[in-house]
């Protein structure tokens, strides 16, 4: 076989197609539709609640379900200006940027910092204390929220930021996840530091932080996402405004006569914004250390 | 710059496997000493018992004349270059060879001039301030050097630096390394699988099987007279030939063989090989008594190179070509000792590409050059016969 023919069998063959031009038109025809479909389920309440937001309130419910309350011709942001003038939205939004970025930044050292212990140091009790960690995963919050919350009120801690915060910031997940990645870094790497001078701590600093910085973003997303919603545990231990984050304004907010859904659902897309942005930003990073450390869905 | 003692250094890892046994081992001030083994024998994990990357079980390993064996890998003086060159991939390659300075405080000012001055040296200033990323395997592994000479080290440790080289960058590499090593006679272990590799750079090689050294010395004369049939079929591509037969007379004792009609030659010794009803012998005495009497079992060592085609002859061994590797210079021709027991390795020779060209089931006749002929006993170890 010449080079041009062998090289042209190659590019003609099926398995160096992109996945989305194989088959043939009708399997193709069916793939999209599938994906379409899958798309609008997802998207369909994510569009109601928008357009709902952005209607004014006398046609929120009489047009809910139509094509032209889905896309409102005349778009109002009244519903945004009076959840601000009816709640302290400002200040439940402050409390929940305060509480989940405390969380996601000690959670990604301290959790980090844990997981390389595991991963690289060796200490005894280390498969012990990893095998507890893993158990820890399948332990649902709520099975030690009582204990928790009776342990918290003794230290005094109700109505605090540090008591939304704390029982937060170490993670079975997080840990897991970053061991995970950890366990997979090439060792010579952090060999050739320790030849160089440099010491655990340098090194997990200077060399495993910096080359780990796709699987910090999934962390940083997951963790984000978790605990921005976090309802049970605020509700049992604050009773102030001050410190109480927005999911407990919002149900709040729902049954605070009079009931108005375009306030509600202008609440509800103000409080959704940050994590759709957040993901959007750092969506590409999640997604390749999801694929590098074997994470599904 | 300083010598690199291992005594009686033992390796044992959780599991029983033991990696390093009993090794004895002297890398002189300035040498250059290659590690030679397959995978898997130990080579590494003595490079990483010199670094400090791994503790011994037992032994002692001193660099310069300090006893370094409980010192950590930052304490001991060594510097290290890993296979996959083990550079940082988020530093420019000007911070990667700053890197070992910093660690160890030294002023910016300094470390700046010191790397650029190493930089220099290996041709890298143009490239000071890329990522490793955006160079090529050669590129990287000059960084990694750089990163290793910048600190000034006493002795330098190179984990087969080259095996992540294609043939022909290896080469130019691997010069590099000798260039930089002679000119500033940093005494440098450099481990490698690759016998062309280790008899181009080593002032000394030491071969290594299951963690222990067979032997070590130039490369020269490890492959000229190898101290046993590890080493001899290991050295050389192919490796010696190796066949069974029986020794026959020596200077003190020349002995008519029964049977077959063999004689050693007066005061020379001879080896008459299994099944093919021939001997080869030699007519030099030996130097000394051998210790091996006449009619004990041994092996007989051929370098493929060191054999002649000759015409029919009663006296030459005979065997039919089963295969012939072209290799452009000559050609390597396998064959079939006519005699051999059934599942014996084939007798390989070189050919020249002035000489004859064998085909397949030819049949050629063999005349090995009694000079360069290694015997070995039962165990494999080699007799000295001259």
């Amino acid at each position: 076989m010449s080079l041009a023919s062998a090289k042209s069998s190659t590019t003609t063959a099926a398995g160096s197609r992109p996945v989305w031009r194989s088959g043939t038109p009708t399997g193709r025809l069916l793939t999209y539709g599938a994906l379409g479909l899958g798309t609008l389920v997802w998207l369909a309440p994510v569009m109601v609640m928008v357009s709902a937001s952005l209607r004014p309130e006398s046609r929120v419910l009489t047009e809910a379900g139509t094509l032209r309350g889905l896309f409102p011709a005349d778009p109002t942001f009244e519903n945004y200006t009076d959840v601000f003038g009816r709640v302290e939205f400002a200040r439940m939004f402050w409390n929940t940027l305060v509480i989940n970025a405390s969380i996601v930044v000690g959670g990604l050292a301290v959790n980090s910092a844990a997981a390389y212990a595991l991963a690289r140091l060796d200490w005894r009790g280390r498969g012990a204390a990893l095998a507890t960690i893993l158990a820890l995963l399948v332990v649902p919050f709520e099975a030690i929220a009582v204990p928790l919350f009776y342990a918290t009120t003794t230290f005094g801690w109700r109505d605090t930021y540090l008591v939304q915060i704390l029982p937060f910031v170490a993670n079975a997940l997080s840990i897991y996840i970053f061991y995970t990645f950890f366990v997979g870094l090439p060792r010579e790497i952090e060999d050739a530091a320790r030849v160089d001078g440099a010491g655990p701590w340098r090194i997990f600093l200077e060399i495993v932080i910096p080359s780990s910085r796709m699987v910090f973003a999934t962390v940083a997303i997951i963790t984000f996402v978790l605990h921005w919603g976090l309802y049970l545990w605020p509700l049992l231990v604050t009773s102030r405004v001050d410190v109480r984050p927005l999911p407990l304004g919002i149900a709040a907010f729902r049954t605070l006569p009079p009931v108005q859904w375009g306030d509600v659902m202008a609440f509800a897309v103000m409080m959704v914004a940050p994590v759709a942005l957040i993901f959007l930003i750092l969506q590409r990073w999640f997604a390749r250390s999801t694929a590098a450390v074997g994470l599904k869905g | 710059m300083a010598d690199i003692l291992l005594q009686s250094v033992d390796k044992i890892y959780d599991g029983g496997i033991h990696a390093v046994r009993n090794l004895d081992l002297v890398i002189e001030d300035g040498e250059l000493m290659v590690l030679l083994g397959p995978s898997g024998c130990g080579k590494s994990t003595v490079l990483r018992l010199v670094a400090g990357l791994e503790g011994l079980t037992s032994g002692e390993i001193r660099v310069g004349g300090r006893r370094v064996d409980h010192e950590p890998p930052d304490r001991r003086d060594v510097a290290m270059v890993f296979q996959s060159y083990a550079l940082y991939g988020h530093m420019t390659v000007a911070e990667n060879i700053e890197f070992p300075l910093r660690m160890r405080g030294v002023p910016r000012s300094e470390r700046r001039a010191r790397a650029r001055e190493t930089a220099e040296l290996l041709e890298l200033t143009p490239l000071l301030a890329s990522k490793p990323g955006a160079l090529s395997g050669g590129q990287q592994q000059r960084v990694a050097m750089g990163r290793a000479l910048v600190r000034r080290p006493a002795a330098f440790l190179l984990d087969e630096p080259l095996s992540n080289l294609d043939a022909r960058l290896r080469v130019h590499v691997r010069e590099e390394i000798r260039r930089v090593q002679r000119r500033l006679g940093v005494t440098t272990v450099h481990v490698t699988h690759d016998q062309v590799e280790a008899l181009s750079l080593g002032d000394r090689v030491a071969v290594l099987k299951d963690g222990e050294v067979q032997q070590h010395g130039p490369g020269q004369e490890l492959y000229d007279r190898p101290g046993n049939t590890f080493v001899a079929t290991f050295l050389g591509q192919p490796g010696m030939n190796l066949v069974h037969g029986r020794f026959r007379g020596s200077a003190t004792h020349a002995h008519r063989a029964d049977g077959l009609g063999a004689e050693a030659p007066h005061d020379g010794w001879a080896v008459e090989l299994a099944g093919t009803a021939r001997t080869v012998a030699a007519s030099r005495p030996p130097e000394r008594d051998p210790p091996v009497r006449d009619g004990d079992p041994v092996q007989i060592g051929i370098r493929p190179e060191a054999v002649e085609l000759v015409d029919e002859d009663p006296s030459a061994l005979t065997g039919i070509v089963r295969t012939v590797e072209e290799l452009g210079s000559e050609r390597v021709v396998h064959l079939d000792l006519a005699g051999a027991p059934e599942g014996a390795a084939p007798f390989a020779i070189r050919v020249g590409r002035g000489g004859a060209s064998p085909r397949p089931g030819d049949r050629l006749h063999l005349a090995p050059r009694a000079e360069r002929i290694r015997v070995f006993d039962v165990r494999g170890d080699a007799i000295e016969l001259a």
